[in-house]
């Protein structure tokens, strides 16, 4: 991602305490965690996952000494940035910073980790002391794989970007549907699966076509999607027909059609799908196929693109004393969401305390609910109990939103996300929300 | 020196075979096949023991067991009978725990007790502070010669786990952490404490739930505050437990149609709802007003949502949140008959939402002067109208029209 992070090496508030777990070390040997002396958790990724975990564990155990390494001093939560797009929030809404967990006795260290050696067992952080852990946990949320669609490069993302990770790309698309003129074609392009949020691309289309029905009314929206279905499709081809008829164009791909993009060009603003569609954007939101953080393939935790992990407790099945959560982990019937990565947290939270500290391990209970925003006064969702079966996490009681729901019923689910936001962050950031 | 020791209650094949006469009218005989005596639990809760030779004397009757708490003090669990037998004669304890004093008898050596039988209707059990656990206590009748044993008996000393004396202060100390920093837990001391003796079986220890309750909360704060506010996704602290194992069984069976909290009610059995609405109960929230007893927030209920929700609920127990809720009323305790009104109109009775209106009705509440409440004319009209809307009311329409 461009230059949007503030590495604000000075603030490493953590310093002092990872300092002092240095002497003895030299020989390699990792900090035991027997007798007084106080056990090291380190998490790498301030999100729905890191967050959560430093959160809960410091609370349920403040004999554990947290450490949170995360590269952004201020971080923009990815969910609900769509409906930042849509114009029903504010981006400093969405914006939290560190200082709810620091408070909490969490060392929170602005840095990048660039690499862990799970023999010493420590994190090895740009600019600054490599850090010592017991156990590592491993949340970056998702990379992008800039080489799978042609000409869609790390620097093309400027110019057309994907908004996929929050912040000032989210800003980017918002400015330019914003600039673009009256008349002219947005491009959506979801990205094949698996990848973060599966409502999310469609939730964003709605948020688009809201905004250009209000915005830009002779605007209309394309959407190239290179999968032949997609999350809740029946409630959002409902709604794009219900409240933006004329605006959303759906192309997916089927047994005949590749919608999936054969080439872009950057200068020109063209995109040709596999199918030959060919159209010229004004705007280009071009979401690219992902794949687990840097730092969770640099500690060896991947397999292929994603991280496998022990559906009990998400702890890895490529490196001991690691787990990983969140968008990174391959957690079977689970979906990439922030609430999943949130529910994972707790269950290794459990896991933690239950090694390090003595108490009882309960069998792990995972739980996910996502809902989307279709237009100003309606929401949708989909959701599900998770628990571990046969070593995998698998789905065991789901619902999701019916079809022609009447409108207080979706404006009930609209009210209820905007608490599930509030809720959400109060963990994840340690920080009370009260208003929307 | 005293003549008695443990030898002498040494349980010999003659006085089990006696032990045997006795009890055999009593229960089916395949209960006593093996040569044990602790196997020996009659029907009825007791042992009888005699001596078949001396059946002229005093029986020794002791209960099978005992359950007593650290502090308490018990009357001594046996009587012979039948009483007043002028012989003079002896009940001796082994394996007498050190957190257990006999009262009204004497500690003759380590863990043996010798106490008068005609003294035994007043002797007590007095359960230390430290006592904890199980212990097998041996109860031998001596006889007058004072050497021989003449019954012997086993007395199952329980001490049952703190319940209500040390269990306020666990929920108190688990709000505090569990409510962060700014959901002070301010009226934990006023209400009467919420006990965990309620849990269904006691397979798992009061300080495990507690645990357990800890842990299964963190599955409800990714939604819910725990401050006590309702920014979209209701108050779920500071309700009595009644209403919160009330709401989770409504999501449970359906009745009240909501996805999320359907698939988190089914995969709570009832102990963890119940763990739960303790736990949760004891956390007040910042707010008062938020989740106080008559903060009827669901006058956001839009009528017609209301008027969407069928009657499942069994008519009966309509019946009885109405009755209740005009109980509460004679009572005085107005906020407590709107929640129950309230739950009655929820369900669509419009009996409910008529009484509901009477609360907030200045022409209703001049009768019931010193309530401390004030009237509210809005919400009354409101709820008059809401009931107009799920039935016939015929009260409401002349309450409407003196409104205005």
């Amino acid at each position: 991602m461009p230059t949007f992070n503030r590495r604000d090496l000075g603030k490493l508030l953590g310093g002092a305490g990872f300092a002092a777990a240095l002497p003895g070390r030299a020989l390699g040997q990792a900090p035991k965690t027997v007798g007084n002396a106080r056990a090291k958790v380190v998490i790498i990724g301030g999100g729905a996952g890191g967050g959560t975990l430093a959160h809960v564990l410091r609370r349920g155990s403040p004999d554990i000494d947290v450490t949170l390494i995360e590269q952004q001093a201020q971080y923009t939560t990815c969910f609900f940035s769509n409906l930042y797009i849509g114009g029903f929030r504010t981006l400093d809404s969405l914006t939290h910073t560190y200082a709810g967990l620091a408070a909490l006795g969490v060392n929170v260290v602005n840095a990048r980790a660039i690499g862990v050696d799970t023999t010493k067992k420590e994190v090895r952080v740009q600019g600054g002391q490599p850090i010592a852990y017991d156990k590592l946990v491993i949340s970056p949320g998702i990379d992008f794989k800039w080489a799978a669609i042609p000409g869609y490069t790390e620097d093309a993302s400027v110019l057309m970007p994907h908004a996929y990770k929050a912040g000032i790309q989210t800003k980017l698309l918002k400015d330019q549907l914003m600039a673009m003129p009256d008349g002219g074609t947005v491009v959506l392009a979801p990205p094949q699966n698996p990848y973060r949020c599966p409502p999310g691309p469609y939730e964003r289309a709605c948020m688009i076509a809201h905004f250009l029905k209000t915005q830009k009314p002779k605007s209309k929206l394309v959407i190239i999607d290179p999968k032949k279905a997609f999350s809740k499709q029946a409630l959002f081809m409902e709604a794009f027909n219900d409240l933006y008829k004329g605006i959303v164009e759906v192309n997916m791909t089927n047994d005949i059609d590749d919608q999936s993009i054969k080439s872009l060009d950057v200068k020109t603003m063209q995109i040709e799908t596999k199918a030959g569609l060919k159209i010229k954007a004004a705007v280009a939101n071009i979401i690219p196929p992902q794949q687990a953080g840097e730092i969770a393939k640099l500690a060896g935790c991947t397999e292929g693109d994603w991280c496998p992990i022990n559906a009990e407790n998400f702890a890895s099945t490529k490196v001991t004393d690691v787990y990983v959560i969140g968008d990174s982990s391959i957690a079977g019937e689970m979906p990439k969401s922030a609430f999943s990565a949130n529910s994972q947290a707790k269950a290794v939270s459990n896991d933690l305390e239950a090694i390090l500290t003595g108490k009882p391990k309960y069998p792990a209970r995972y739980r996910n609910t996502c809902w989307s925003m279709l237009g100003p006064a309606s929401s949708v969702k989909i959701g599900a109990n998770y628990g571990a079966r046969d070593g995998k996490v698998a789905a065991l009681a789901s619902f999701i939103s019916k079809t022609g729901e009447d409108g207080v019923t979706r404006e009930k689910s609209l009210k209820e996300s905007n608490g599930w936001y509030a809720g959400i962050v109060a963990e994840v950031f340690n920080k009370r929300v009260d208003t929307i | 020196m005293t003549p008695y020791s443990k030898r002498n209650a040494v349980v010999s094949p003659f006085a089990l075979g006696a032990a045997l006469v006795c009890l055999a009218g009593m229960a089916s005989a395949r209960h006593f096949s093996t040569p044990s005596l602790s196997t020996l639990g009659g029907n009825d809760g007791h042992l009888h023991l005699a001596q078949a030779k001396q059946a002229q004397s005093p029986k020794l009757i002791v209960d099978v067991s005992v359950q007593g708490k650290a502090g308490e003090k018990l009357k001594f669990p046996a009587r012979l009978e039948p009483v007043g037998a002028d012989t003079p004669q002896f009940v001796m304890l082994h394996q007498v725990p050190a957190w257990l004093k006999v009262v009204g008898g004497e500690a003759i050596g380590n863990g043996v007790w010798l106490v008068p039988a005609r003294t035994l209707a007043t002797t007590e059990l007095q359960f230390e502070a430290s006592a904890a656990g199980r212990q097998e206590v041996v109860v031998s009748l001596l006889a007058a010669n004072g050497t021989d044993v003449q019954s012997e008996s086993k007395l199952v000393i329980n001490v049952a786990t703190p319940t209500p004396a040390t269990a306020p202060r666990t929920w108190q100390s688990l709000v505090g952490a569990g409510a962060g920093a700014t959901a002070a837990p301010s009226g934990a001391g006023a209400t009467s404490p919420a006990t965990i003796s309620a849990f269904p079986a006691n397979t798992r220890t009061d300080a495990e739930m507690v645990q357990y309750a800890r842990h299964l909360v963190r599955e409800c704060t990714t939604c819910h505050s725990l401050f006590g506010t309702d920014v979209g996704v209701p108050v779920m602290v500071g309700l009595t437990r009644e209403r919160f194992i009330d709401t989770m069984n409504l999501y449970k069976t359906g009745r009240r149609d909501h996805g999320p909290m359907k698939a988190v009610a089914e995969s709570l059995d009832e102990s963890e709802i119940l763990a739960l609405a303790l736990y949760l109960g004891r956390i007040k929230p910042a707010s008062a007003v938020a989740a106080a007893p008559g903060a009827t927030g669901a006058v956001a209920t839009s009528p017609v949502a209301l008027a969407k929700r069928s009657t499942i609920e069994k008519p009966e127990r309509i019946e009885g949140w109405l009755k209740r809720g005009q109980d509460f009323l004679k009572a005085g305790e107005v906020g407590h008959a709107r929640l129950m009104f309230e739950r009655a109109a929820e369900h669509g009775n419009a009996m409910g939402a008529y009484l509901l209106g009477t609360t907030f009705d200045p022409n209703v509440l001049v009768w019931r002067p010193g309530t401390g409440l004030e009237a509210e004319p809005g919400r009354a009209r409101e709820w008059y109208t809401i009931a107009k809307q799920l039935g016939t009311v015929p009260q409401a329409d002349q309450r409407l029209a003196d409104l205005r």
